[in-house]
């Protein structure tokens, strides 16, 4: 069995937090490699665009949208009537499953990139869409009235995100400056696997600390936790095959889909859902979803494509 | 206290039973069809162990796991 290089730090993370080492990655450089991170993603997106723009690419962000509505509310209906959980804490918990983690998508296209599998390049934009979605989905599901004041800060949290302004605002630049992307390209494109290797590295000492958490938790939300990716990644298939994509674009797809967030949607849903328990939700998607999907997932998915296609 | 049949303790085993099942024999299939299965095959004996304790714990037919308590289920449920 061979690990990716990426995983592998993710591993050394996990290792690492285990093993209780004092070693710790400032949070300053956290932040800078998300913010490398996710606008590298997007300025390669937009590179792709600028030269692949059609309106194919319209009807199938409409079909990846539809995925962003499905998925949110089948998590619901597991955490709500399987789960037995709140009704609040179901709806949050399903727009974290039903938007996307750029750090499994930056996994995927690692992973897909080692292997020499081909993609559409155009992807970014589908992760950019899918961010929005459940977000809306949960806060319907949750039936919360939020005021004026509430509402205005969570359409703020909804489309003004760290990862919305930096992912829309990189596809921007590399749509219209895709001549000059030159002068860039060593930082963002060239550097890539080992900025991801770095975050690896970080969020795989985050996963263990959240898995420790874990133990004081129910069965429940470690199957849901592992039911769910499953059950996405079935659905972005299917959703990939019905718009054409290719080999790469379907596995990348059922990525997105079994992927949850852990960035966007927790901000999003402290503002519009203070009473809900968020713990509760980035401990699924961050203890369990993402190692799940980073160690056994992404390679189970490029298998299993590999088998039927 | 035994779980009623129609009890969410009963509803959330046969989730996880169904969800670890499927897994397991994934796992096992891929494994004789020459792919690398094992993975997939231990993350559902994992959730088909952990929730039969689970359940065991719920219904009073084993009193302490040292892998999962209930603390959160009284907290975080309805």
């Amino acid at each position: 069995m061979t690990i990716d290089i990426v995983v592998a730090f993710f591993l050394l993370g996990v290792a690492a937090r285990l093993l209780q080492s004092p070693f710790t990655i400032p949070e300053s450089l956290y932040k800078s490699l998300t913010i490398i991170l996710m606008l590298a993603i997007g300025l390669k997106g937009g590179m792709a665009l600028s030269k692949h723009a059609s309106g194919n690419i319209f009807s199938q962000s409409l079909w990846v949208v539809s995925l962003g509505l499905i998925l949110p509310l089948i998590a619901f209906v597991l955490a709500f009537f399987i789960g037995h959980l709140k009704r609040i804490d179901a709806a949050s918990l399903a727009a974290h499953y039903g938007s996307v983690s750029v750090g499994t998508y930056a996994v995927a296209v690692a992973v897909l990139e080692n292997r020499q599998i081909d993609y559409e390049a155009y992807f970014p934009l589908f992760v950019v869409l899918l961010e929005m979605p459940a977000i809306a989905v949960g806060l319907a599901l949750a039936k919360k009235q939020t005021g004026t004041a509430n509402r205005s800060q969570v359409l703020h949290e909804i489309f003004l995100n760290q990862g919305m302004v930096l992912m829309t605002g990189g596809l921007l630049i590399g749509y219209l400056c895709a001549e000059q992307m030159g002068r860039i390209t060593p930082l963002f494109i060239d550097l890539f696997p080992g900025i991801l290797a770095l975050f690896l590295l970080e969020m795989g000492m985050v996963a263990a600390d959240r898995l420790r958490a874990l133990k004081d938790s129910i069965s429940f939300l470690i199957t849901f936790a592992i039911a769910m990716p499953l059950v996405g990644a079935l659905f972005g298939a299917t959703i990939s095959l019905i718009i054409a994509l290719s080999h790469g674009g379907i596995v990348l797809l059922a990525v997105l889909g079994a992927s949850a967030s852990y960035i966007a949607v927790p901000a999003a849903m402290r503002a519009a859902l203070p009473d809900a328990d968020h713990g509760l939700s980035i401990t699924a998607s961050l203890g369990v979803t993402f190692p799940f999907n980073v160690i056994v997932g992404i390679p189970l998915y490029i298998t299993l494509v590999d088998m039927y296609l | 206290m035994r779980a009623h049949i129609n009890s969410p303790a009963i509803r959330q085993l046969a989730f996880g039973l169904c969800v670890g099942g499927a897994m397991l024999l994934l796992g096992l299939w891929l494994n004789t069809v020459g792919q690398a299965g094992v993975a997939t095959a231990v993350v559902g004996s994992g959730l088909l162990a952990i929730n039969t304790l689970q359940y065991l714990h719920q219904s009073g037919r084993i009193y302490r796991t040292a892998i999962i308590t209930d603390s959160t289920l009284k907290g975080g449920t309805r």
